[in-house]
């Protein structure tokens, strides 16, 4: 079953998103914006995914979901480790 | 079910080791509100992760009723943090251009503030819009007074035409022009280069101008003197080119001359006063004379003259001269022209040559009067000035007394490029054939020049004046009768020996003595005339100074004296006073005559001499 705040969070991401969009350039002279834009994907997939397992196959779309999670967490890890290296 | 939880845990750990990355970073990272937003963002993911473990482990959550409102948080962190680094980003863009900008300023500052060459930048009409530092300085303003105003009225009026012009080319590829102008500076007037730029639009139209300028003022002056020595150079080798030819004729066409100018003096002499032969004679000696005067004018010019300076007063030099046939005979040919006087009475005397001054005067006043077309007026004048300060033409001059020598007229004047070259031997604007051999302002220059005098000009449609100026001198004038009577100048009898390579000199010569009573023996060479003094002895030696060939007239004195030591001598010469002569002098010879010899010229040096 859909809940509403996953709704609410998918169309946020996909704000954020249309935002990385349009700001395309900018954004990749974010140091090291690689693996942080790659976590932001994976996490926005994960928010997906969310929606997705409330209309079907919800035991396989949770546990994507969940990896899915914990890929933009290690992202996120590896972007903290490189801009700290780079600095 | 344990594989989510074992990746719910997975995922713990990566945001406890994000976390720890975070803070060993802490302070050379991020900017602290960025920081704060991914601390915040991977405080949400833990609470997500600790959440769902909790619930994985049985553990019914007290998080639960936070959860779906926290995790709504996450995007919108997302968000910040991405809109926030962009902001960073830009915000350290502009400082870094504005970090930019003012180093480069700094650096465009230091250029122009520290450069001794001159920047400016004015509109199309010449109106200052940016003045450097050294320009300031250089005109001795400052900035808010030259903003706005033109620069035309500091450049010099006879450069701001050139100036219009060089303005007017800009205008044109290449836009760049290379000028060069005066202009009224802090110290004066100076000589200053400029390399002006035309500032272009879009459409290829000069909207302003840059020009860089440059104090030329040392190499301007340098220039100048470069020039005037060169000048100085050409005119003095030419005087050496004329002084070589002059010298090189003048000792041969003097004894040519000799035989035109002495014998018929002689012949007069013998001749009875109503002879017919009188007056064909006495033209052959005036033309001898006049031919004479011309070898004297090439000598003069070539200043090489042996000229015997005494104290004369410039007053009676002219009265004599307007009192002389010649100056009647001009008086004929210039009947319109009015002639006038004005001489100071109490003028000082200068220590000259009379006659090199006399033919200054005639060749001046001739000059005037050929000036002037119909009718109009010559005035002469003498007076005393004092001169304290430089004269024009001349870079420096010797304080002091001088007579003043003036001769103007009311003729149409010298044009500017001639009165330049009036100078100049055989410079002439006279008809050819007419009258001057050009050679009359070169006899007065060098005249002057030898009497260390100056000579100044001044000419316009009005007329022109010759100012000549003679250093005085307190030496009294000699009181000398100038008519000579051979009479008193006879000899007694005393033997003179002869020595002239020339034939007709030696002739001549003997004549002259024996007409004045002396004995003469004649010999061709300086070693003949030793010879012979080696078994005779003689009252005086006649010595010519330039034999060839064999030894000169210097040369046999010394070896003569080393047989008499006492031996008197007279030189004799158709050239000029050199050094030998002066060496001769020291040696113990007497005076020197220039040839050719008359009875008047010859007649008291010879009494003089055998006289000490």
């Amino acid at each position: 079953m859909i809940q509403q705040n996953e709704i609410i969070m998918l169309l946020l991401g996909i704000g954020c998103l249309i935002f990385i969009w349009v700001n395309k350039q900018k954004v990749k002279r974010i140091p090291v914006a690689k693996p942080l834009i790659a976590g932001f994907y994976v996490l926005l997939a994960g928010y997906l995914l969310t929606f997705l397992e409330g209309l079907f196959w919800n035991d396989l779309l949770n546990v994507l979901e969940h990896i899915c999670y914990t890929a933009s967490s290690i992202l996120m890890a590896v972007w903290c480790w490189k801009i700290v290296a780079f600095k | 079910m344990p594989l989510v939880a074992t990746i719910d845990f997975i995922s713990f750990l990566a945001v406890i080791v994000a976390l720890i990355f975070l803070l060993r970073g802490w302070n050379r990272t991020f900017p602290h509100d960025i920081k704060l937003l991914i601390v915040g963002l991977l405080g949400l993911t833990l609470f997500h992760h600790v959440s769902n473990i909790l619930e994985w482990g049985g553990i019914s959550s007290a998080l639960d009723p936070f959860e779906d409102f926290l995790e709504l948080l996450t995007p919108m962190l997302w968000f910040m943090l991405i809109y926030s680094y962009l902001k960073e980003l830009t915000t350290d863009d502009l400082r870094k251009s504005e970090r930019a900008l003012r180093e480069s300023e700094e650096k465009y500052r230091l250029l122009i503030e520290n450069q001794t060459d001159m920047v400016v930048k004015v509109d199309i009409e010449g109106k200052f819009q940016f003045i450097s530092p050294s320009y300031c300085e250089m005109f001795g303003k400052v900035n808010e007074e030259l903003l706005g105003k033109k620069f035309m009225p500091f450049v010099h009026e006879d450069d701001r035409e050139t100036t219009a012009k060089a303005m007017e080319a800009l205008y044109y590829p290449p836009h760049k022009v290379y000028i060069e102008q005066r202009a009224m500076t802090k110290d004066g007037w100076k000589w200053l280069s400029w390399m002006d730029t035309a500032v272009l639009d879009e459409n290829k139209n000069v909207i302003a101008i840059i020009g860089v300028g440059r104090d030329i003022t040392e190499r301007k002056q340098a220039e100048k003197i470069l020039r005037e020595s060169e000048d100085k150079l050409a005119r003095s080798k030419k005087m050496e080119s004329l002084g070589l030819l002059a010298g090189g004729v003048a000792h041969d066409l003097n004894n040519v001359l000799a035989g035109i100018v002495s014998y018929p003096e002689l012949l007069l002499l013998d001749l009875p006063e109503e002879s017919k032969f009188r007056k064909p004679i006495e033209t052959i000696q005036d033309s001898g004379r006049r031919a004479a005067a011309i070898v004297e004018d090439l000598l003069t010019v070539a200043r090489g003259v042996a000229t015997t300076k005494e104290s004369l007063n410039l007053n009676n030099l002219v009265g004599d001269y307007l009192h002389s046939p010649e100056f009647n005979k001009l008086k004929k040919f210039h009947p319109r022209v009015t002639f006038k006087t004005n001489f100071d009475s109490d003028l000082l005397n200068i220590s000259g040559s009379h006659v090199h001054i006399r033919k200054t005067v005639m060749n001046l006043v001739s000059n005037a009067s050929e000036a002037i077309e119909d009718s109009g007026n010559v005035t002469i004048s003498t007076m005393n000035r004092y001169v304290d300060k430089p004269l024009r033409g001349y870079d420096d001059v010797d304080i002091g007394e001088y007579v003043v020598l003036s001769v103007s007229d009311d003729g149409s004047g010298i044009s500017p490029d001639d009165l330049e070259r009036i100078f100049e031997p055989f410079f002439t604007k006279k008809v050819m054939g007419r009258s001057g051999t050009g050679l009359g302002l070169a006899v007065a220059w060098n005249t002057v020049q030898d009497h260390k005098g100056y000579i100044d000009v001044t000419s316009n449609e009005n007329g022109t004046t010759f100012e000549l100026l003679f250093p005085i001198t307190r030496g009294k004038i000699s009181g000398k009768d100038l008519a000579i009577t051979i009479a008193g100048f006879k000899g007694g009898g005393e033997t003179i020996l002869v020595v002239d390579d020339v034939e007709s000199q030696r002739e001549i010569s003997c004549k002259m003595l024996q007409t004045l009573g002396y004995k003469t023996k004649a010999v061709a060479s300086g070693e003949e005339a030793v010879e012979y003094l080696k078994e005779n002895t003689v009252d005086l030696l006649l010595l010519d100074m330039i034999m060839a060939p064999g030894i000169n007239g210097r040369e046999t004195y010394e070896r003569i004296i080393k047989i008499h030591p006492n031996q008197k001598a007279t030189i004799v010469s158709g050239y000029a006073e050199t050094a030998d002569v002066k060496k001769i002098q020291k040696l113990g010879a007497g005076k020197y005559i220039k040839k050719p010899l008359t009875l008047e010229s010859l007649g008291p040096v010879i009494k003089e001499e055998l006289g000490k």
